[in-house]
């Protein structure tokens, strides 16, 4: 008798243990500077996306991501990260330090909007960064703060932590989009099944 | 020494030795336990699609099997875990972790051999990412510690409380 009660003891501890574990899923904590993330700070969704500016992927996403961010309105926080793949796409990381350094100055996402848009026109151009440096004048940015932000270490920085979190999450392909905490990789996935995981977490959490 | 004196000592310093083993069984069996109740923490604290994305890149085994065992695999490292810990049929549970140890490094070496790099060893799910070639040599260490609470005669364990003879018929 005393073996079945050890047992119990046993299979209790089991059972509380991976309940709490499955309880302690939170809304994910996901970080970024303040100027890549949209949203209320206690939306019940949060999206983060892995992206590579200059990704056709990451391009063709974005009409899925903003469908999926007006349906939902205030109930998502949506967070972007920089996962430049830089052995195929070799000017991803450069645009990436032009939209951290344009962020500083309050015009992240037209960037990220103009770099999507025209990404057949600066990928191709003779010289992209170049191409890129038209856009960032369009935005009016102040010149000389732009340009010693492309040089300070710290914006590199930014982007190296979000590639070094991207690797620990096991992100391979760009985009790759976590909704709390799920994973969906491309616009396809995410507006494809996006909206049923949302919808069951939004249920749960009002039933 | 004279001859006497050395054959009273024997069966002391046998006992001194078996003491210590004791101990470092019990050491061993906190900390094969623990590590493995961490494991299955972070693991179900994450989708389990998660889980199943990193088995999967270890291409041993089919996406589907890859889901099931990314379903189970974490409540039995909680199980092992705990039965380690309180000691609780901890013959069958020591080889249960020295099996689930092996399998590990199996699928840790393998990648080695077919040159497959993997950010990380996917053992703690989000919560740590030793590289696989550390985590072969940690269970490497961690089948020679279950050898040793296999072997060793157990203390403090739930089996002792009920009345489960051990392998040395105490």
């Amino acid at each position: 008798m005393k073996r079945v009660y050890g047992g119990l003891v046993v299979l209790a501890l089991v059972a509380v243990t991976g309940l709490f574990a499955k309880k302690s899923r939170k809304p994910y904590v996901e970080t970024a500077p303040a100027y890549r993330i949209e949203g209320p700070a206690g939306a019940p969704i949060t999206i983060s996306e892995f992206s590579d500016f200059e990704c056709p992927a990451c391009r063709a996403a974005e009409g899925p991501r903003k469908q999926l961010l007006a349906l939902y309105g205030s109930k998502v926080r949506f967070i972007f990260k920089d996962f430049p793949l830089e052995h195929i796409h070799p000017w991803a990381k450069s645009a990436a330090i032009a939209a951290e350094c344009a962020g500083e100055q309050g015009k992240f996402w037209e960037l990220h909007d103009l770099l999507y848009a025209n990404q057949d026109q600066w990928v191709e151009a003779k010289s992209p960064p170049e191409a890129i440096e038209a856009y960032v004048k369009s935005l009016g940015l102040d010149n000389a703060a732009f340009k010693a932000c492309l040089k300070d270490p710290k914006t590199v920085a930014l982007i190296d932590a979000d590639v070094k979190e991207g690797q620990e999450r096991w992100v391979s392909a760009t985009p790759t989009f976590f909704i709390n905490g799920k994973r969906f990789i491309g616009g396809l996935q995410l507006s494809a099944l996006g909206p049923i995981w949302i919808d069951k977490i939004l249920a749960k959490k009002h039933g | 020494m004279d001859k006497e004196t050395e054959v009273k000592s024997s069966p002391e310093k046998r006992a001194s030795s078996s003491k210590a083993f004791r101990f470092i069984s019990v050491f061993a069996r906190l900390l094969i336990g623990i590590i493995l109740i961490v494991a299955g923490v972070s693991k179900l604290a994450a989708p389990k699609e998660e889980f199943a994305l990193i088995i999967e890149a270890y291409n041993l085994v089919s996406p589907s099997t890859a889901l099931t065992l990314a379903t189970f695999l974490p409540w039995l490292e909680l199980l092992i875990g705990y039965s380690l810990l309180t000691g609780y049929l901890l013959r069958l549970f020591t080889v249960a972790s020295g099996i689930l140890f092996i399998a590990f490094d199996f699928a840790l070496f393998s990648l080695k051999i077919r040159g497959i790099e993997l950010p990380s060893c996917g053992c703690f799910g989000a919560s740590f990412h030793p590289e696989p070639k550390i985590m072969i040599g940690v269970d490497f260490v961690l089948i020679i510690l279950s050898l040793i609470i296999f072997k060793v005669q157990p203390i403090w364990a739930l089996d002792l409380w009920a009345g489960k003879r051990n392998n040395h018929g105490e």
